[in-house]
């Protein structure tokens, strides 16, 4: 879809004066944010904004350095000038980056309030920050380096331990690997020493999970890994009577 | 309700310092460019955003700048002509343009149900279409013609939801066009097209229908305004104005001087302010796209035991409504909607119009026992097109449109209604909070979505009425 619009030929409208690239609406987005946050920001901040704010709309600094006793213009005058022959593109680039490390919820906190919309859930659970979050949220996510990295921390001895140690929910990293999808994950947790049969607080296995949430690539995973078909859970079903998929079905069919 | 106070609040907010800073503005303007007459009045809707900041938020930062010129540093930003980037921008923000129009003001208190101006004399009404910004041109569209109403509906796909970041953009097909914008007594003149002149581009779009609309104890013939378009190129050019205006001008030609719209943003002034709910068909699909979130301790497959449904509905005589359903299920409908503060007078004919199912466009349903109508659902269709996602193209959406429950409990009509889209393979069943919606929402396990849709009337003057006392829904 992107390429196809970046693609087409927009001639027409340049040659009435409307060329707006990406660049440009991120950067007019960016000054329009600045506004909300101009209260929180210091005067080294400010005036580099300013900077490169006059460098992206105005090009290089073109005007004669303001007398000595004003110093507050002196100031701004040198926050332009130091930029040299910045290119106004790169000002736009540098002042968007700018803006998105002073607001990290700069370019994801669009508002709802426009003229047309789709609707979509509202999201009301806090997303967790990266520092706050622990091997579970991981496998959550499928952050399948970090679930690796967290995983290389721990001593030989302990892992399997932890990895086979059911939450408060009665589930293992297993099975919300398979439940969310993960078969890197999965494949991951196993050679960590994770039980491939192991059972949730009712006896369900990863396949069941796959199965019932209709995860073929975590299935293929776990019966390349030696899974059981046969289990049972504790209301004596296997992970076949989990599906109503007829491809999973098949696959597993003893 | 408090959300709706929340946001009334906030624009009365934005409106007074529009209004404080309108005076400098227009000189402004004014000063930059000389225009004919036409060229300033779209000039005035140009609110340049400046005093955003006031001078207690720099009184911190001490005597190294002052005030003065900490702001201006910081107005560099507005003072450099800088277009509108939005339609919300231009309308929503620019007082100046809704201050010529006949709208309530944001803090009106209104006891009165009337028209806010006189209708006008055919003489009063401007003969000449308005003026386009100098390379573009009006061109009425021939929907009946399949390349045009193509050309509408890529205008529509690319532009219409304006948010550059949106994950979901509506994917209103050319045949669902085509049933919402040739209602009975649909005019071509109210298809209303803007091309660049040399390339003949069509970069914007406005329509009207017509519609009869009961608001309170007063009927009153109107029209419904839709699909307000504007290029994203073009959205520095201030058209949306400029269409508005248009449209007013060949509606008042026909002696209609009332309209009716909804939008997403607030305006001068909401008669009312719904909500969209949403209801998980296919849970892993919407998941999968980011429709919905699986909350942490949520597990997938409690999530798709939660929504599972019945194969098939389950009241007896709920089933597809036909042709030979017309006039009973008309019956029902109307009768039911005079129970509403704001609701339309749907003749027989709009309602085959509206009602009839067609395939990927609309479905309606009814109960019918013993040759009796009691019950009737709809919904329309209306897909979205995922961005970026790399296996999901497209979302498909059921909206909830005209629902009457009297044989039959809320509940159990609409997990039919559910049902039935789930047949049919939709994604999602959208619903408003509006007439008697409420009523099965929660029980039927609809989530509550991310944004209002407010209601506006134009040259009418009400008081403003809950949701559950709007009965009208539009495309």
């Amino acid at each position: 879809m992107t390429t196809r619009v970046s693609m087409e030929n927009l001639d027409d409208l340049a040659e009435l004066g409307i060329e707006e690239d990406e660049v440009t609406l991120q950067f007019d987005n960016a000054a329009d944010h600045v506004k909300k946050l101009v209260s929180t920001l210091d005067n080294k901040t400010l005036l580099d904004l300013y900077g490169f704010y006059k460098q992206a709309t105005e090009g290089p600094c073109n005007i004669p350095r303001p007398s000595w006793y004003n110093m507050k213009a002196r100031s701004k005058w040198d926050a332009w000038n130091k930029l040299c022959e910045m290119l106004p593109h790169e000002a736009k680039v540098n002042y968007v980056n700018l803006v998105k490390s002073l607001d990290n919820d700069f370019m994801h906190s669009s508002s709802k309030e426009r003229w047309v919309s789709v609707s979509i859930f509202q999201q009301n659970e806090e997303i967790l920050k990266d520092s706050e979050k622990t091997l579970v949220d991981y496998v959550k996510d499928g952050n399948k380096n970090a679930v690796g990295s967290v995983l290389e921390t721990i001593h030989v001895d302990d892992r399997a331990d932890l990895l086979n140690e059911l939450d408060d929910d009665g589930m293992s990293l297993i099975h919300w690997a398979a439940d969310r999808g993960h078969h890197e994950i999965i494949q991951i947790l196993i050679s960590y020493g994770t039980d491939v049969n192991l059972g949730d607080g009712e006896m369900q296995t990863p396949l069941h999970y796959a199965a019932a949430c209709g995860h073929k690539e975590c299935i293929d995973v776990l019966l390349e890994n030696g899974a059981d078909i046969n289990i049972r859970d504790d209301s004596g079903l296997t992970p076949k009577d989990a599906t109503t998929d007829g491809e999973i079905e098949k696959m597993l069919r003893a | 309700m408090s959300a709706r106070n929340d946001t009334s609040n906030k624009s009365q907010k934005n409106g007074n310092t529009d209004s404080n800073t309108q005076s400098k503005g227009v000189k402004k303007k004014q000063k930059v460019k000389k225009g004919n007459t036409e060229n300033r009045e779209e000039k005035e809707e140009i609110t340049p955003v400046d005093e955003y900041v006031n001078g207690s938020e720099f009184s911190r930062l001490g005597n190294m700048m002052s005030i003065k010129d900490l702001r201006a540093a910081v107005e560099a930003f507005s003072l450099q002509e800088k277009p509108a980037k939005t339609q919300e921008e231009a309308l929503h923000k620019s007082y100046q343009f809704w201050s010529t129009q006949p709208v309530p003001k944001m803090d009106e208190k209104i006891t009165a149900n009337e028209a806010i101006e006189a209708d006008k004399e055919l003489a009063e009404i401007r003969n000449e279409p308005y003026s386009l910004p100098d390379g573009f041109q009006w061109d009425t569209l021939n929907l009946d013609e399949p390349l045009v109403l193509k050309e509408l509906y890529t205008l529509l796909n690319e532009n219409y939801v304006e948010d550059d970041d949106c994950m979901f953009r509506f994917d209103y097909q050319p045949n669902f066009l085509k049933w919402a914008l040739q209602p009975p007594g649909w005019r071509k003149d109210w298809h209303c097209g803007v091309r660049v002149i040399k390339s003949g581009r069509l970069v914007g779009f406005i329509s009207a229908i017509p519609a009869t609309l009961n608001i309170y104890d007063r009927q009153q013939k109107m029209v419904e305004i839709n699909f307000l378009c504007v290029h994203k190129k073009l959205r520095s050019k201030r058209v949306a104005p400029v269409l508005i205006r248009e449209m007013t001008r060949r509606v008042h030609l026909t002696g209609l001087f009332q309209a009716v719209y909804t939008a997403g943003v607030v305006l001068p002034k909401p008669i009312g302010t719904c909500r969209y709910w949403h209801r998980s068909l296919n849970p892993k699909k919407l998941i999968d796209v980011k429709f919905s979130h699986l909350s942490r301790n949520m597990t997938m497959q409690r999530t798709l035991k939660l929504y599972k449904l019945p194969d098939q509905p389950k009241t007896p005589g709920f089933r597809k409504m036909t042709l030979a359903d017309v006039p009973k299920a008309h019956k029902v409908l109307q009768d039911y909607l005079k129970r509403f503060d704001l609701a339309p007078q749907f003749s027989e004919e709009d309602f085959t119009h509206w009602f009839l199912p067609q395939n990927g466009i609309v479905d309606s349903f009814v109960v019918e026992n013993d040759g009796v109508v009691t019950d009737f659902v709809s919904y329309y269709t209306l897909p979205s097109t995922v961005m970026h996602h790399p296996v999901h193209k497209t979302l498909k959406a059921a909206y909830s449109f005209y629902n009457v429950s009297s044989n039959f409990a809320w509940v159990d009509l609409m997990n039919d209604a559910l049902i039935s889209a789930k047949q049919l393979e939709f994604d999602v069943f959208n619903a408003l909070d509006l007439m008697d919606n409420k009523e099965f929402l929660e029980t039927l396990k609809f989530g509550i979505g991310d944004g209002n849709l407010q209601y506006y009337l134009y040259n009418w003057k009400c008081p403003s009425m809950p949701a559950t006392k709007i009965g009208l829904v539009l495309q």
